[in-house]
């Protein structure tokens, strides 16, 4: 079974700028992917079609089996979302932004919300705080426990660690250990720049530029491709440059 | 259940904005009932709008002056309609920008239609935390205005709260209203700034036109069908709405909700 899967899936803004073009990926349930490419090609693009934010103009996709325009409810009912510019209303405190989107989902119960804090060392005094007087890697923490705490099937998380120390990346890279070992068949959906993460995380890696999948590849296969001059961060590089 | 949910959310995030409103309320009342005791030892007072014209000019054009020391004349023309109204576009505009223009461009939105809510969900969410904001802008004015004139009485002919209970009735449907075209404005524009901007154009537009109204029916004659009505469009509106104050609720009640349903259509085409 496939998590993830899109056809021919393209999205032109107003303007005629091209966001994505004839996008065509898969991810098989149980696996991880890193979802790759240079600023600009389109990445941010593809996860707010996959959730129905955005409205493709062409194509389609399917998240653990629904159509993501389609059964866009049933979709996001099931899947676990990080956004990349994660943004969250200023005048609520940790505890209750957590509650407000459990909330959401009323048929979800947040089973995972108490390992989660535990995991990101999100304690009680903190999220008695308001959120606006969090720091970045705290915004994200919090983000990744709205993100994973109904223990979804399918996870899709834009560049997730982002401005994080080494530190609390690796707790973050802990706790979605975690989540991914709870189930075979969870899915993560991992857009990022950071190559070292792929490598730490995933399973497969998905190139895309200029709106188009340029590179499928599992990470072994890519790890082939080394040698001492050459890391796995230049093998994935390599399909950045335009040829 | 979601939109109970998001009912919820957004009283609890103007709950700030909530209570100054209706501390201002307050004020107003209590304001306006104390000017009124240094105002009626006037034997004629006039809106200023009316008394700057010079007084050939005004009596030439047929122009008559309110007895605003008439309590009656005082409370439906002074206190109530106009800043009632006043009070209640902001949370009409506050709620109304703010659930899909506001979120998008906070960025916020991404997070939260990641979860399963519908867009149009959303905006009937914020259009009843609105409506239950007025329901209590306007009983907090009514008991504001029932306990302040027992400290600052009008005297004979102090209208009833329930004499009053009409004008804050329509003042909050039309703030309702006016509400409605701003949830329409934050489902067509991108950012929340664009969406406050159209909204005031809608607003302030009409109510230049009515003023100017005060000139242009009295040149043109209109002004002496309706010599109670002060000569302006919406006072005239409002003198035929509210002897028959069931139906012009309606009316604002079926204007209101089609803003809101186009609202609802237009959020869920959009992109985020």
């Amino acid at each position: 079974m496939t998590a993830l899967e899109t056809h021919g899936l393209g999205k032109t803004y107003r303007g005629g700028v091209v966001g994505i073009k004839a996008l065509s990926l898969a991810l098989p349930a149980g696996e991880v992917a890193g979802f790759v490419g240079p600023n600009g090609s389109g990445k941010t693009t593809t996860i707010r079609l996959l959730l129905d934010l955005l409205r493709a103009t062409e194509g389609r996709a399917t998240l653990l089996g629904l159509d993501s325009r389609r059964d866009s409810i049933e979709v996001r009912r099931r899947v676990g979302f990080l956004p990349g510019d994660l943004a969250f209303h200023g005048g609520l405190g940790g505890r209750e932004t957590l509650d407000f989107y459990a909330s959401l989902r009323p048929s979800r119960p947040p089973v995972l919300r108490a390992e989660l804090l535990d995991r990101l060392g999100l304690d009680a005094t903190v999220l008695a705080r308001r959120v606006s007087t969090y720091s970045t890697g705290m915004r994200r923490k919090l983000g990744l426990a709205i993100a994973l705490q109904h223990d979804p099937a399918l996870a899709i998380l834009d560049e997730p660690t982002t401005g994080l120390d080494p530190l609390v990346r690796r707790r973050y890279h802990d706790a979605i250990r975690a989540w991914k070992a709870r189930g075979a068949g969870r899915a993560l959906f991992l857009c990022t720049h950071d190559m070292l993460e792929v490598e730490a995380l995933c399973d497969r890696v998905l190139v895309v530029r200029e709106g188009r999948l340029v590179a499928d590849r599992r990470v072994e296969e890519m790890k082939a491709a080394t040698d001492r001059a050459r890391s796995l961060e230049d093998v994935i590089l390599s399909y950045y440059a335009t040829p | 259940m979601t939109t109970l949910t998001l009912v919820r959310f957004q009283l609890r995030r103007y709950r700030a904005l909530f209570v100054a409103v209706l501390c201002l309320a307050l004020v107003h009342e209590a304001t306006f009932l104390f000017l009124f005791q240094f105002w009626k030892k006037h034997a004629q007072f006039s809106d200023w709008i009316v008394s700057i014209l010079p007084g050939r000019i005004r009596e030439g054009m047929g122009i008559p002056i309110h007895d605003l020391t008439d309590p009656r004349t005082y409370k439906a023309l002074v206190m109530m309609r106009p800043d009632a109204r006043a009070l209640g576009l902001v949370f009409g505009i506050a709620l109304g920008t703010d659930v899909i223009a506001g979120e998008a461009g906070r960025g916020t939105a991404d997070l939260l239609f990641a979860h399963p809510v519908r867009r149009a969900t959303a905006v009937l969410a914020g259009a009843l935390a609105m409506l239950v904001h007025l329901a209590a802008l306007g009983a907090t004015m009514l008991a504001g205005y029932a306990l302040l004139s027992r400290l600052f009485p009008m005297g004979d002919r102090q209208p009833s709260v329930a004499a009053a209970a009409p004008s804050v009735a329509l003042a909050m449907a039309g703030s309702a209203a006016i509400g409605a075209t701003a949830f329409l404005m934050g489902s067509l524009c991108a950012t929340r700034g664009r969406a406050i901007g159209w909204t005031l154009v809608f607003v302030l537009v009409p109510m230049v036109l009515d003023f100017m109204g005060i000139f242009t029916s009295a040149l043109t004659g209109v002004a002496r069908l309706f010599p109670e009505h002060y000569y302006r469009p919406h006072t005239v509106l409002l003198g035929i709405a509210e002897p028959s104050l069931p139906s012009c609720l309606a009316a604002l009640a079926v204007i209101g909700a089609a803003a809101i349903a186009l609202s609802a259509h237009l959020a869920e085409r959009r992109d985020l």
